[in-house]
């Protein structure tokens, strides 16, 4: 009877398909609301997760991931949204700092630090990509608290001056929103975040603190040890300086084939800690996986699209926190 | 007297039909891929009530007895971990009257899972109570470790019952209980590893396999401090618009026809 549970079962996944085929044909059309609409509420902090498809070329990957790191970034200073996170497992982006620092920021003979109302430091990875923790040493025996690796790259991007927005790359495509007309810019915190900044940094952190202790011990053996780290103290540092904040909202953007069709989201490695009260978007059926999509235009999706972008907003608008309650 | 016989023996034959329908999709199920572990986020008890017109305490008690029925669908086909965030560190918050009712639900509902012939008796199913168990009531506390100590030695699954539970409490130990074991043996200089720390946690140290598929009910897209170590790689996350003590077998089919078209396509 195995061969009838088979055929049966060939048979549902065969009408699933279907029914996941023709569901955004059916799907109400709603526009979502213009990037600078009115929102009742808006995230603080934006992430978003760029998700391959495994068997991509990589190149062109790389290339897909830094245009729309520039377009969401642009999207984000018009919508009033002060920081973003952006992250790929591999560390494209990490590796691509310097590129985006020339993508995003002014060029720098036009901006007079006056006028800038951020203070725009750059900062740079706190230790290079490299394994030697030559870096995570004290400075003195009597122990500045050991910094760790969380391989977070932070980039404060200052207001774009107004008559320079249409400075940036000749490769965003961004239908600029008629509404309402010239929209204001924010500035922008931008973290560039990787694998590392997950999980590997949560063991960093564990180091730090394995370390201070220990040298607790060998610096003073009469004062009362160091306690095991407690969650706000572990949280000081995944989230502080040398960290980054939990994000209001991720947008899990994958970019698949037709042949991965609506399938769920997968955080694809994103850091766990930060995504404790984190609202989760993604596209069931991505723009680029639907089968009908006229040829011509598969060209045009060289980045995530805009619609993306405002649809998430506008579900981040209507989403409900409870915290337990 | 007759019509109420004849509409007792429909509802009976109409209850019989169901469950026969329900065993035949789970055997046709089964026939692909059957996730390892699947978690459920239990949201939606109290909106659910609500929107009946019950008392949030019959919520609760439904949310219980659609766990159950989860739990045996789940062992039916054959997933061998099943974990459930029963409750949160965080609803700690609610009112004293709700969480008390919590506890005391708890407390009975444990005690009765642990019955000879009830579902982790039937199945072999092992429970193990995953939290931070010291900030539960001693009576519950007890249910607790008599349900586990009972269920010790069943080993075709493992049944996680998440409470109280935050992630970040769970990682957090984690951290504690590996820095404490580097310092109870100071041959080990290399630097700790995110290995080392996920083998520290509860879920890792009940023996659970690495997590397929997260469910959550009510319509809410978010983790809310669930799992987040467990599921951040490649766990499939399910957000299902159902209140939990009305998520079935229907609202769990595509989301394992999910699971089969991930598995099918990656040995393509």
């Amino acid at each position: 009877m195995s061969w009838l549970a088979s055929a049966l079962l060939f048979l549902i996944h065969a009408l699933y398909r279907l029914y996941l085929v023709f569901k955004p044909v059916f799907r109400s059309n709603t526009e979502p609301l213009p990037i600078t609409a009115e929102r009742s509420k808006l995230p603080q902090h934006l992430a978003v997760a760029f998700i391959s498809y495994p068997k991509s070329d990589t190149e062109d990957n790389e290339q897909y991931i830094l245009n729309s790191v520039e377009k969401v970034a642009g999207w984000c200073r018009a919508a009033g949204i002060p920081q973003l996170s952006v992250y790929d497992r591999d560390g494209i982006l990490a590796r691509s700092s310097l590129e985006l620092r020339r993508r995003l920021q002014p060029s720098p003979r036009k901006v007079e630090p006056e006028e800038s109302q951020v203070d725009c430091d750059i900062r740079y990875p706190l230790t290079p990509p490299p394994s030697d923790d030559a870096d995570s040493r004290p400075l003195s025996p009597e122990s500045l608290p050991l910094v760790p690796k969380l391989s977070v790259t932070t980039i404060c991007l200052p207001i774009e001056p107004a008559k320079h927005k249409r400075r940036v790359s000749a490769l965003r495509r961004r239908r600029v929103p008629s509404k309402g007309g010239h929209a204001a810019s924010t500035p922008l915190a931008l973290h560039i975040l990787s694998y590392q900044s997950g999980k590997p940094a949560i063991a960093a952190t564990a180091n730090m603190f394995l370390n201070n202790i220990r040298q607790s011990q060998t610096n003073d053996a009469l004062t009362t040890l160091p306690s095991l780290p407690s969650i706000p103290e572990v949280n000081a540092v995944l989230e502080g300086e040398h960290g980054f904040p939990s994000p209001d909202l991720t947008i899990v953007h994958r970019r698949l084939s037709a042949e991965h069709l609506s399938l769920p989201a997968e955080m694809g490695g994103f850091p766990p800690w930060q995504s404790r009260l984190t609202e989760i978007y993604w596209e069931r059926c991505p723009a680029e996986s639907r089968p009908w999509r006229n040829s011509h235009s598969t060209n045009e999706s060289s980045s995530i699209e805009e619609s993306e972008f405002r649809r998430a907003l506008d579900e981040f608008a209507h989403a409900e926190m409870r915290l337990g309650k | 007297m007759l019509p109420q016989l004849i509409s007792s023996s429909l509802d009976w034959l109409r209850d019989q039909a169901a469950a026969k329908a329900e065993d035949a999709l789970i055997s046709v199920l089964s026939a692909g891929p059957i996730p390892q572990h699947v978690a459920f986020i239990l949201d939606g008890n109290r909106r659910y009530a609500r929107s009946k017109g019950m008392q949030v305490k019959q919520g609760h008690t439904d949310g219980f007895y659609n766990l159950r029925k989860m739990l045996e669908i789940c062992i039916k086909l054959n997933v061998r971990c099943v974990s459930a965030y029963a409750f949160s560190i965080e609803n700690f918050k609610r009112s004293p009257e709700e969480v008390t009712a919590l506890m005391d639900l708890a407390e009975e509902k444990l005690l009765e899972l642990c019955r000879q012939g009830d579902i982790l008796d039937r199945y072999g199913i092992r429970l193990v109570v995953v939290g931070h168990r010291d900030m539960l009531p001693e009576r519950v506390l007890a249910a607790a470790e008599k349900a586990e100590n009972m269920t010790k030695d069943n080993n075709r699954a493992i049944f996680n019952l998440c409470m109280p539970y935050t992630s970040r409490d769970e990682i957090t130990t984690a951290v504690q209980t590996t820095i404490q074991s580097r310092l109870d043996d100071d041959t080990d200089d290399t630097d700790i590893t995110a290995e080392e720390i996920e083998a520290h946690l509860m879920t890792s140290l009940a023996g659970s396999p690495p997590l397929d598929i997260l469910v959550r009910s009510s319509g809410v897209k978010r983790l809310s401090d669930y799992m987040l170590w467990q599921c951040s790689e490649n766990t499939q996350l399910q957000f299902s618009s159902t209140y939990w003590p009305e998520f079935g077998l229907l609202d769990f089919v595509p989301i394992i026809l999910d699971y089969q078209r991930k598995v099918w396509s990656s040995t393509k």
